[in-house]
């Protein structure tokens, strides 16, 4: 059983939904990440989704690409990423922990390399932000020959019919993108979000987290009542961090509190 | 496959999108494969190209070169389209497009500005709304350009990420795109991007290649034996290369912009330096890309805005890996010296693009036999450049 499996039933057997911290690897310093992630995993994290970073983030929004030039610029790369994910592999055994990427980090690894060094870090699952299920045979393939879940985004511009090709193809579980958009946070779920959702639950039995825009706990609530299974919070996260980037101890406490009010409605 | 079938040039192009994109890609292949077929959309775009864009554009004979290199050069005028560059045969194409589908408004990036100056152009000329996305740096050298999308009643936002030129206005497009996707078309400039994007700008910019065939064949009786483009993205060259990519006596010759030159580091030459370019995705498409070994995007430079970008056409690395069209590469300095030569000997002032083709073509003479046929495609006028142009004399003054 993966760990993504036994997570997601040890959650729905106390009546939780997942909450799903994103971070970026390396911001704003390969040590400084390594606290934050800590942090946010003793915050009450119960998965991680993390991102490497790349010069051209095109799904993300300021936030985010903000994040993603400070980790370049202390020098994070993908090896050092996975260097990082292993230390906090080594003290989190049961986390399930989800990488996202652009499909060009994989490319210039080679696929094959690149799902390699995942698996030997501790990663359980693998996003392509700009791999659309139509290109991503080779990835499938390198993702199977290495026990890696390929998670897929279906999003609210997604038809019935696709919505039920990505379901199919998605593994570990199917992220359900909450705008029209980039990454950001945002206050309020639009209720076609909700009806998004509410169809992708009557297609798949599979788990369903809902991303992009989250930044309040009372949204992580109406997603939860409507059928999700957890809720990532990316760019309100990231926020907190790029405010206190002067002071490293706040920085730490404020993403702990933050979070904390996410779990504990 | 691809998300909406085809679009591959060999094993490059595809359509590597975020998901939200998907749908919005999917109806503009229909649309455009259905107008592509529809005689009353092309009969609209013809008119629109000759009684307001100003085709057919000549070939002229450049006689006073042509003199002093030996062979005879040939230029098709594409700096005569109004709005000042080839962008607007794509621009006022997409633009009918985008009205086909019932899209109000218009969002695209920019270099140089041409391309940004032709899809205001259009946005006036239909009734359009539009956004267009430049990089600070494009900003600060293209400044005339500038003033002038906004007399066109276009909206110009500028773009701080990153290396602040093409690229980085790119990625704010389709961001923009992705979160009004519903109401805006992307009226992207370039042979680049996902499917069907290289197939349809190529498709739009071929008019250039079909009428200098014709013109050529009219005028000296006979097909050239090179031409030749510059290539940034590549549409000038597309446009140009298609409907000779069957004449095989037809040298096809891609210029790339070496900046200050290939050892530098500091250029836009993404066939040239095997170190940094290689296969890879970048908006979209797979195609080769300027990057470090981790698969991180590089900065470019060149003197003309419009080639300062890390990627190129999917189509050109493939006509490139099929052995059909040679790319080589002319750097600011010879562009700069091309630029002074044809505006001296023969009163026609470049755009700074351009005059990268151009300065290969006057190295090519120089080899060629005596009556060797050169075709060069002037895709752009240097009008664009002059404060660029002046402030370079200015300092060297």
């Amino acid at each position: 059983m993966s760990r993504y499996a036994r997570a997601f039933a040890d959650l729905r057997r106390r009546g939780e939904g997942a909450l799903v911290p994103f971070v970026t690897l390396g911001d704003p310093s390969f040590e400084q990440s390594k606290k934050i992630l800590e942090a946010v995993i003793c915050a009450g994290a119960d998965m991680l989704e993390v991102g490497l970073p790349f010069s051209d983030p095109i799904a993300d929004g300021p936030s985010i690409q903000a994040a993603s030039a400070r980790a370049l610029e202390a020098g994070m790369t993908p090896p050092l990423a996975f260097e990082l994910l292993q230390q906090v592999r080594e003290r989190h055994p049961d986390l399930p922990i989800g990488l996202l990427v652009y499909a060009n980090l994989t490319l210039a690894c080679g696929l094959e390399a690149f799902y390699r060094s995942a698996q030997a870090a501790g990663v359980d699952s693998v996003l392509v932000a700009d791999l659309p299920l139509e290109e991503a045979g080779p990835w499938l393939e390198a993702a199977s020959q290495y026990g890696i879940d390929q998670v897929f985004l279906v999003s609210l511009t997604t038809d019935a019919r696709r919505m039920e090709k990505i379901a199919a193809a998605s593994s570990g579980y199917v992220y359900l993108v909450a705008v029209l958009g980039v990454t950001g946070a945002r206050e309020e779920l639009q209720q076609r979000t909700v009806d998004k959702l509410k169809a992708l639950r009557a297609a798949t039995d599979k788990p369903i987290c809902v991303g992009f825009g989250i930044s309040q706990p009372r949204q992580m609530h109406a997603l939860l009542s409507a059928g999700a299974d957890g809720v990532v919070v990316g760019s309100a996260l990231v926020d907190r961090i790029e405010r206190n980037l002067s002071d490293h101890h706040a920085m730490l406490a404020e993403v702990k509190d933050f979070l904390a009010q996410f779990k504990f409605l | 496959m691809t998300v909406n079938g085809g679009g591959r040039f060999g094993p490059f192009g595809g359509a590597f999108i975020p998901e939200t994109l998907v749908f919005a890609v999917q109806e503009l292949s229909e649309a455009f494969f259905a107008a592509q077929a529809d005689p009353a959309f092309c009969a609209t775009l013809d008119k629109l190209l000759r009684e307001y864009a100003g085709r057919p554009t000549p070939l002229t004979f450049a006689e006073n070169l042509s003199c002093k290199c030996g062979c005879r050069l040939y230029l098709k005028r594409e700096d005569l389209l109004h709005t000042g560059a080839h962008k607007i045969n794509n621009a006022l194409g997409q633009a009918l497009l985008a009205k086909r589908l019932g899209k109000r408004r218009l969002v695209a990036e920019t270099g140089a500005g041409q391309h940004g100056v032709a899809v205001a152009t259009a946005g006036a000329k239909l009734g359009l709304e539009a956004v267009i996305y430049m990089g600070a740096k494009d900003v600060e050298r293209q400044r005339l350009n500038v003033f002038r999308m906004e007399l066109l009643g276009a909206q110009v936002r500028v773009v701080h990420a990153g290396s602040q030129t093409l690229k980085d206005a790119i990625n704010e497009a389709l961001r923009d795109w992705t979160a009004n996707v519903e109401g805006t078309h992307y009226l992207l400039g370039s042979v680049l991007g996902p499917h069907p994007y290289p197939e349809m700008v190529a498709w739009f910019q071929t008019v250039i290649g079909r009428e200098a065939r014709a013109q050529m064949l009219e005028t000296e009786g006979r097909l050239p034996d090179a031409v030749v483009a510059c290539v940034g993205g590549g549409s000038n060259a597309i446009g140009m290369f298609r409907p000779f990519l069957q004449d095989q006596g037809v040298q096809l010759i891609g210029v790339e912009a070496a900046g200050q030159g290939i050892e530098t580091g500091r250029h836009a030459a993404r066939f040239a330096d095997p170190k940094s370019g290689r296969p890879g995705v970048l908006h979209g498409a797979f195609t080769y890309v300027l990057q470090d070994s981790d698969g991180q995007v590089l900065g470019t430079h060149s003197i003309a805005a419009g080639l300062d970008y890390p990627a190129v056409g999917p189509e050109h690395a493939y006509l490139r890996a099929q052995g059909r069209v040679r790319f080589t590469t002319a750097d600011d300095d010879e562009a700069l010296a091309a630029l002074r030569l044809l505006s001296k000997r023969e009163g026609i002032l470049p755009a700074l693009e351009s005059a990268h083709a151009v300065a290969y073509a006057l190295r090519l003479a120089q080899s060629a036999r005596s009556d060797a046929v050169i075709l060069v495609n002037l895709s752009g006028r240097g009008d664009k450049d002059l404060l660029q142009l002046a402030g370079k004399a200015g300092a060297s003054s």
